[in-house]
């Protein structure tokens, strides 16, 4: 499906096609993640900084399942519980290959995975300082998330319901505020289980949606990835599309002039 | 003399450059990142940065994350 001209997905002055970004971790192997990413049709992955297996260097690494100089890498700071842990990890990932672009995500704490938005603000503003372009996961709090946007972040990534939980995006309401205030992209961040999500969040308009666990986590990632894939084109251009207005009567489809029993 | 790797010791018998480091635990630089005691070390300085002994060092990747 090729998407419309005039209907280009921008981040930090980076153009892509698809508006799905699809996160690395949780499949079985490189191989079935390397899969699931062509299926998604995904520009952009997430990927964690660890550290190198000493013991094995032999063994294989992302990079040589999923190439960097075709699909662009966003590290991000997945375990980190403070602003200093993140802007360590995003200094180390910015060497590591020169990625300007990064997700900047400090968690509150291990039972929820909710971000410690005091500690996400701190961060981000040393890191914009520092010339790294900064998409932000963060609460789905309209305040918090203009508050991003005028400090300067590159997107803001509002959670959906809890990462990996698969609950879907029970509060429309707030991604539909923020998304409407917002000058920046709006990217619903975690809790996507399943394509229905996909398809709701971008029907609220938001610009993308960062998917993980309900691709790698499903039955069959690679074919998952693929409904990802139509799920995003599909709601967008159903937002684009504008949706018929709800009523309470029935309006017969067919005419009813000419109708051989009138 | 003895340095601290990825959080673990590492015993060396003499001190080295990162480039010549890397190479002996045959590692492609082009796929890591390096930490030298807390501090970044970038790409183009590996051949003149030397490790020395107490040294901390954290070599890192991108790996499958979200």
């Amino acid at each position: 499906m090729e998407v419309k001209v005039s209907d280009i997905f921008k981040i930090a002055n980076k153009v892509f096609n698809s508006r799905l970004i699809v996160g690395t971790g949780k499949y079985k192997s490189l191989e079935e993640t390397s899969d699931a990413v062509k299926a998604s049709g995904a520009e952009i992955v997430t990927v964690a900084v660890r550290r190198v297996n000493i013991i094995n260097t032999k063994e294989p690494m992302l990079m040589d399942f999923i190439d960097p100089k075709k699909i662009t890498y966003l590290p991000n700071t997945a375990g980190c519980f403070n602003s200093e842990e993140a802007l360590r990890t995003l200094r180390l990932a910015k060497e590591s290959g020169g990625w300007n672009l990064v997700k900047l995500e400090v968690l509150g704490d291990e039972q929820t995975l909710y971000p410690n938005m005091q500690e996400t603000f701190k961060a981000a503003a040393v890191l914009i300082k520092e010339g790294f372009d900064v998409m932000v996961y963060c609460s789905d709090d309209p305040i918090a998330c203009k508050q991003l946007e005028e400090i300067g972040v590159a997107a803001v990534m509002p959670l959906g319901s809890l990462i990996g939980s698969g609950q879907g995006i029970p509060n429309k309401l707030n991604i539909e505020i923020i998304k409407k205030q917002s000058k920046i992209p709006v990217i619903v961040d975690a809790g996507i289980g399943t394509a229905s999500d996909a398809v709701i969040a971008m029907e609220l308009g938001c610009d993308g949606v960062l998917v993980n666990s309900a691709i790698a986590r499903s039955n069959n990632p690679t074919l998952m990835a693929e409904s990802m894939k139509h799920a995003v084109i599909s709601g967008r251009q159903c937002y684009l599309s504008g949706r018929m207005n709800k009523t309470f009567a029935a309006f017969p489809s067919s005419p009813i002039k000419g109708n051989i029993n009138n | 003399m003895e340095i601290q790797l990825n959080g673990e010791s590492f015993v060396l018998e003499e001190d080295i450059n990162i480039n010549d480091f890397l190479k002996k635990l045959t590692i492609d630089k082009n796929k890591v990142a390096i930490e030298l005691n807390k501090n970044v070390v970038p790409k183009n300085s590996y051949s003149n940065t030397v490790i020395t002994n107490k040294d901390v060092i954290e070599i890192v990747t991108f790996i499958g994350g979200g």
